[in-house]
């Protein structure tokens, strides 16, 4: 069997990418599939814990991660369009609205 | 039986309503002048008479000679006027002997000296203002006399300021006129900051600011009632424990100071001489007869504190004597008719103050009232005079003037002899009763005031002889028909008149044939041309004043009916149960205070017609020389250079002060500087925190990440230590 350390390596590996593009990438759609690997490593970590420890607890928080990550991705996909709409471009660092 | 006494008060504000908006009632400027002419003194009148039923129906008949009447008709007299808390005032009149008294002189004298305002300013565009101020004057004099509480009475007291203030700028087109008034503003102020302080004191000790009422928990109350088991014992507090002496004297000298400040003794009575820019009635109405006697009224009124205090009673007593002989002094060297009033009346308040402080208050308002009769009838006659000479008020260009105006000379000359003294006329009464009780002060020094006293008595009848002598006896030094080079108006009118046409136009519609009488006499003696009588409106006064200048100090003093009249208003020094001091012995009679009385009052007249009879052609004892070079002279005439240390201490060094250091220094530097630095300290900030906001969504959250690896390894530190101590256990 493979030891759960690995799993977490793996899991920790994942996570470091998301958030290098997160903090790297310009165009929003990429930093949104980032943010899905950073969740999805959350993920693996959970059931890699579950089955270490023996318990279910991990595969319901895995399910209720992915509902939440699904509903989460549709609301971003229609802030991103409906920026998109208003600024011609979704350059995240053209969209600064926030800074005076 | 509801009591009128509302009406003595509400009269005059009536008139004064109706005066200042005269404007919308009356067609043009003469029917609203002669409306206003008879209303206004028709008004404060009626308000004597108001006062005499008040008096007789209502005051006499009470018990303790006291009644708290509302000043709203038909109202409760507890009804509180203001109400917050434990403070409450109520909107009450007290009537008693003492605001009888005073309501009596302001609206007895201030009625004649209305009358006779219609005649001194009939000519003047603005008289409709005049009396509006007028009547306004005597609501709130009345208000300060007859106010059931220190706070009324400081209503009054501030609403007669304010009065004075604008009857002496009344001609303020000259802006030394407006100075005058600021001064006289100003000067007040800072007596009328002790009041309040002592009000507050006042407050806080007795928990109340009624003097008297039905309760029997007013100030005065609660100050005399405290003699129980028959011994003297200090005032009663709110609480019922005995007020230190060092509290009730505290509470002395404050509201003292106010009166320093209204009735213009040392150090605040500068005001005074300058106030006599104002019209000659308002010079005769508030600075002679009624406001500047509220400072007497008030410490009489809280008599029952003073006796208790015998430390604020020196004090009243020394600063009145040093007023007074400081005043007569002056007075000796002046050249404006006015001011040698001005001071005079000056050296008189000191004398009411130092009756009071030797305990004798009684006699202060006996002071006070024959004051009000023949210092208002030398200061009427002086307007006479000044009226006559077309505005002229300087006694170096008159003289001359017993033949020309006899009517005026004569009441002048008893005026004259009532405050030197003479014998048998009002003011030698109630002098000689103030002269006798400080010889015989509770405090000792009775011969040092007694010897000041009297030789300020001797300087009074040599200085008003000297006016006397100046003014009607020596011989003419005036250019007849020639107006003085300052005119009287706010208008520039008067000055295209002829002087044919100012002698009528100073005659009232009614006085036209009496004013061409006197015209067409001075065109028969050459060069009198327009010297002439004043109208009746304005002589009609003069001859009750006089009459009572003659007879109301033996009808009154030596029968002791205003001694008896006064007595519940009043603390007596001799009652052992209340007063903290012990009644002085004189060590001479009272006939041989008569007699030296009567001796200095004659010397003072003789010396002042021995020297001046031999300088009959110039009126001037002493020369230019003399003036110029004799510091004596010098100081006397410039007022012991109070004025002189004032302007430097307060103008100039003070104005000096404030441009330099407090507005250059502590507001531009210290306020605006600390202002500015912690502004520019939080701009700063502002601008070094504002770079974190890049607009850069990574940036953002780099610093989320960074926090949470904080986070994370804070918590793991963390962790790693319980399980350290865990299992090392």
């Amino acid at each position: 069997m493979v030891p759960t350390h690995y799993y977490l390596t793996l899991s920790g590996i994942l996570f470091t990418i998301g958030v290098i593009g997160v903090l790297i990438k310009r165009n929003p759609i990429v930093i949104f599939m980032c943010i899905e690997l950073m969740l999805n490593a959350a993920n693996l970590s959970f059931i890699a814990l579950g089955r270490h420890f023996g318990q279910i607890n991990g595969q319901m928080y895995v399910i209720f991660a992915l509902a939440v990550a699904a509903a989460e991705v549709s609301v971003g996909l229609g802030i991103i369009i409906a920026i998109f709409r208003a600024k011609e471009t979704i350059n995240v660092d053209e969209v600064n609205l926030l800074k005076l | 039986m509801s009591s009128l006494a509302w009406l003595i008060v509400w009269l005059p504000l009536f008139g004064f309503a109706h005066n200042a908006f005269a404007g919308f009632f009356y067609p043009n400027l003469e029917a609203r002048k002669k409306a206003v002419s008879y209303l206004a003194p028709g008004v404060v009148l009626a308000a004597f008479v108001v006062t005499l039923i008040v008096l007789f129906r209502e005051v006499l008949p009470a018990p303790d000679h006291r009644v708290i009447a509302p000043m709203i008709p038909g109202m409760s007299p507890d009804t509180p006027w203001i109400k917050f808390g434990g403070f409450e005032v109520d909107f009450a009149l007290l009537l008693d002997p003492l605001s009888m008294l005073m309501a009596m002189i302001v609206t007895g004298v201030g009625g004649l000296i209305h009358v006779y305002a219609t005649g001194y300013m009939a000519t003047d565009r603005e008289q409709p203002r005049f009396f509006t101020y007028f009547n306004l004057f005597i609501f709130m004099m009345l208000l300060l006399v007859l106010g059931e509480n220190f706070l009324l009475m400081f209503v009054g007291w501030e609403g007669v300021g304010t009065c004075s203030y604008l009857l002496i700028s009344f001609w303020y087109t000259d802006v030394n006129n407006a100075k005058a008034g600021n001064k006289a503003f100003i000067v007040n102020r800072i007596g009328d900051l002790g009041f309040a302080l002592g009000m507050m004191a006042v407050w806080s000790v007795f928990g109340t600011l009624s003097f008297f009422n039905a309760h029997g928990t007013g100030v005065m109350q609660l100050a005399g009632a405290a003699s129980e088991g028959g011994a003297f014992h200090h005032a009663l507090d709110a609480l019922g424990n005995p007020v230190s002496t060092t509290m009730l004297t505290l509470i002395c000298i404050l509201l003292f100071i106010g009166a320093t400040g209204k009735s213009a003794q040392i150090p605040l009575w500068v005001w005074l001489p300058d106030a006599m820019a104002g019209p000659t009635p308002v010079s005769a109405l508030i600075h002679a007869a009624t406001m500047v006697t509220a400072g007497v009224v008030m410490v009489t009124r809280c008599s029952w504190l003073f006796i208790q205090a015998p430390q604020a009673m020196q004090i009243v007593g020394w600063i009145g004597l040093a007023t007074a002989f400081m005043g007569a002094t002056i007075g000796l060297v002046q050249n404006d008719i006015k001011r040698v009033l001005a001071f005079s009346t000056v050296s008189q308040l000191g004398y009411m103050f130092l009756a009071c402080g030797v305990g004798n208050f009684t006699a202060g308002m006996f002071h006070v009232t024959t004051h009000a009769f023949f210092k208002a009838l030398l200061f009427l006659g002086s307007g006479a005079v000044i009226h006559s000479m077309l505005g002229e008020q300087d006694m170096r260009k008159m003289g001359g003037l017993k033949q020309k105006i006899n009517r005026t000379w004569i009441v002048m000359a008893i005026g004259n002899l009532a405050i030197a003294g003479v014998p048998g006329l009002s003011g030698f009464w109630s002098k000689d009763e103030i002269l006798h009780s400080a010889a015989g002060s509770p405090w000792g020094n009775g011969i040092v005031l007694y010897a000041v006293g009297i030789g300020t008595a001797l300087m009074t009848a040599f200085y008003m002889n000297r006016l006397m002598w100046k003014t009607f006896e020596t011989e003419p030094r005036f250019v007849d028909g020639k107006l003085p080079e300052h005119h009287h108006s706010n208008f520039d009118e008067h000055e295209d008149h002829s002087a044919d046409d100012h002698t009528d136009a100073h005659a009232p519609a009614d006085d036209h044939a009496a004013a061409e009488d006197n015209h067409a006499h001075g065109h028969a003696e050459e060069g009198t041309g327009h010297v002439h009588e004043s109208p009746p409106s304005m002589m009609f006064p003069l001859y009750v004043l006089a009459a009572l200048s003659l007879v109301a100090g033996i009808i009154l003093g030596p029968t002791h009916i205003f001694e008896r009249f006064l007595e519940p208003s009043v603390a007596q020094l001799n009652n052992p149960l209340i007063s903290a001091l012990k009644p002085g012995e004189a060590p001479f009679q009272e006939w041989v205070g008569y007699v030296i009385s009567g001796l200095v009052a004659f010397a003072g007249i003789l010396l002042a017609r021995y020297l001046y009879s031999q300088h009959m052609k110039t009126g001037e004892l002493v020369s230019e020389e003399v003036k110029a070079n004799n510091l004596l002279y010098k100081t006397l005439y410039n007022k012991w250079w109070f004025d002189a240390v004032y302007d430097a201490i307060f103008i100039r060094f003070g104005g000096w002060f404030a441009d330099r250091f407090l507005w250059r220094k502590v507001d531009v530097e210290v306020v605006d500087g600390s202002v500015n630095a912690l502004a520019r300290l939080i701009g700063g900030m502002s601008g070094l925190f504002r770079r974190i906001q890049t607009g850069y969504v990574r940036n953002y959250a780099l610093g989320i990440l960074v926090g949470v690896v904080f986070l994370v390894v804070g918590l793991l530190l963390q962790w790693h230590a319980m399980l350290n101590a865990i299992t090392s256990r």
